[in-house]
């Protein structure tokens, strides 16, 4: 969905009464308002879900996920999987939502929405450093394997659809992949 | 065990099939409690099934489950966001108030604690993958170790019953159809008996085997009932044996 969504419409539902019990519950542990709980949830289906069921996708529990990445010894394997469906699944997500390709969409829609949204990993932060390259970060729970596959899984949009370089730090649950801006070098 | 007894258990198995979702949250314990009274020959009573808390009889106890009851709500949402709900409903040939309440119950009873165990969503294509490379025992190991205690702990959560009834509509039809371990699933009460369980897919023999002896096995833990099962390429049918009350 297009991201510009300041205008609102006042709708008036029925919703399950158990549902929305376990929606108020869910919505005062997290200190946001019911309304804001429901919009959020939505938006997500809109954003990502309904995606997810066009496209086919599986979806284990983490423990399962693991213990299934640690059987598997050809890492290329998995990163070309991953990039060859998901890459594509995505631009045709940027097209659908006339969403252009640059650097600030692929952080936002990318690193901070669909990759923490699939579970790949937990937690995203990105910053400029002192010499002007912006610098992402991202931790995860599934250990050095993982993290090789996450830096060139990540890398790629911004090598193969903008032609930007990466140069990538990775520990057993952390990733810094740092985007070589052409103009700063 | 006499007739009335065998009527009360065909009755108890329409009240489960028409009943909307029961609302009492029991063990595993409440479930073998009321087979070994079928199995001794006696008829439980309602009063039995109250104390035990079994699941029957619908209660005024509120579940998340539950049907019928709603609420009212004036929400304010992006305008944007109900033009896309709007045209979504009505490719599904829905309402947006039906499309809506299903978005949101597959959030409460799957996604929110899919979110919490942090569970990964992935390509089917890598799944496949995985299948050719990793050899069958191995992956079943996996799931049943792992995966079936997740679908456990999700009926626990939301307090749902283990009948082979909510199997069927939470699991079969819910949190497993939603991970993608299949594409579609029906399922219809054979002549003998046998309730069929038919789950259809897009991966491969072996993954039909092993969703073959996953699921029975989580059946068998859930409702202590035996199945069988027909394998194909991209279909499993599961036959969960009738109840065997009498000794």
């Amino acid at each position: 969905m297009k991201s510009e969504v300041s205008k609102k419409t006042t709708v008036n539902l029925a919703i399950d009464s158990h549902v929305l019990e376990k929606l108020r519950k869910e919505a005062s542990s997290q200190n946001i308002s019911l309304n804001g709980k429901i919009n959020s949830v939505l938006l997500k289906h809109v954003d990502f879900h309904r995606w997810n069921e066009d496209f086919g996708c599986v979806i284990w529990d983490h423990r399962v996920f693991l213990s299934f990445l640690d059987l598997i010894d050809d890492e290329s394997k998995i990163l070309n999987v991953f990039w060859n469906e998901g890459g594509a699944n995505v631009m045709a997500y940027f097209n659908h939502n006339n969403i252009p390709v640059n650097k600030e969409n692929i952080i936002k829609h990318i690193c901070e929405r669909l990759g923490i949204w699939t579970g790949h990993y937990t937690f995203f932060n990105h910053y400029t450093d002192s010499e002007g390259h912006t610098c992402l970060v991202f931790d995860h729970k599934f250990g050095l394997k993982w993290s090789r596959i996450l830096a060139s899984l990540h890398s790629r949009p911004f090598e193969h659809w903008l032609g930007l370089k990466t140069v990538a730090n990775i520990t057993s649950n952390t990733v810094v992949l740092k985007i070589i801006e052409r103009d700063v070098d | 065990m006499g007739q009335r007894g065998t009527e009360y258990i065909v009755n108890s198995f329409k009240v489960l099939k028409d009943a909307a979702v029961p609302n009492h949250c029991g063990s595993m314990n409440n479930w073998d409690s009321f087979s070994q009274h079928l199995r001794q020959g006696t008829t439980p009573t309602e009063d039995h099934y109250l104390e035990n808390k079994l699941y029957f009889y619908p209660s005024k106890t509120e579940s998340i489950v539950t049907k019928s009851k709603k609420s009212t709500v004036n929400l304010s949402v992006d305008t944007n966001l109900i033009h896309e709900l709007k045209e979504e409903s009505k490719t599904k040939s829905q309402g947006l108030n039906a499309h809506i309440n299903s978005i949101l119950i597959k959030h409460v009873v799957f996604f929110r604690h899919a979110f919490a165990e942090e569970a990964v969503m992935f390509p089917q294509e890598m799944w496949a993958s995985i299948l050719e490379i990793i050899d069958k025992k191995t992956i079943v190991d996996i799931m049943e170790q792992k995966g079936t205690p997740t679908v456990i702990s999700n009926f626990s959560h939301n307090n749902i019953p283990f009948t082979i009834g909510n199997i069927i509509k939470y699991c079969f039809e819910g949190i497993a159809l939603w991970t993608g371990c299949y594409s579609s699933f029906d399922h219809y009460k054979a002549d003998n008996g046998e309730i069929c369980l038919i789950f259809d897919h897009k991966f491969n023999k072996k993954w039909s085997e092993i969703l073959a002896e996953v699921f029975s096995d989580m059946v068998e833990k859930m409702v202590n009932q035996k199945s069988t099962s027909v394998i194909d390429t991209n279909t499993l049918v599961l036959r969960v044996k009738e109840p065997q009350f009498e000794q």
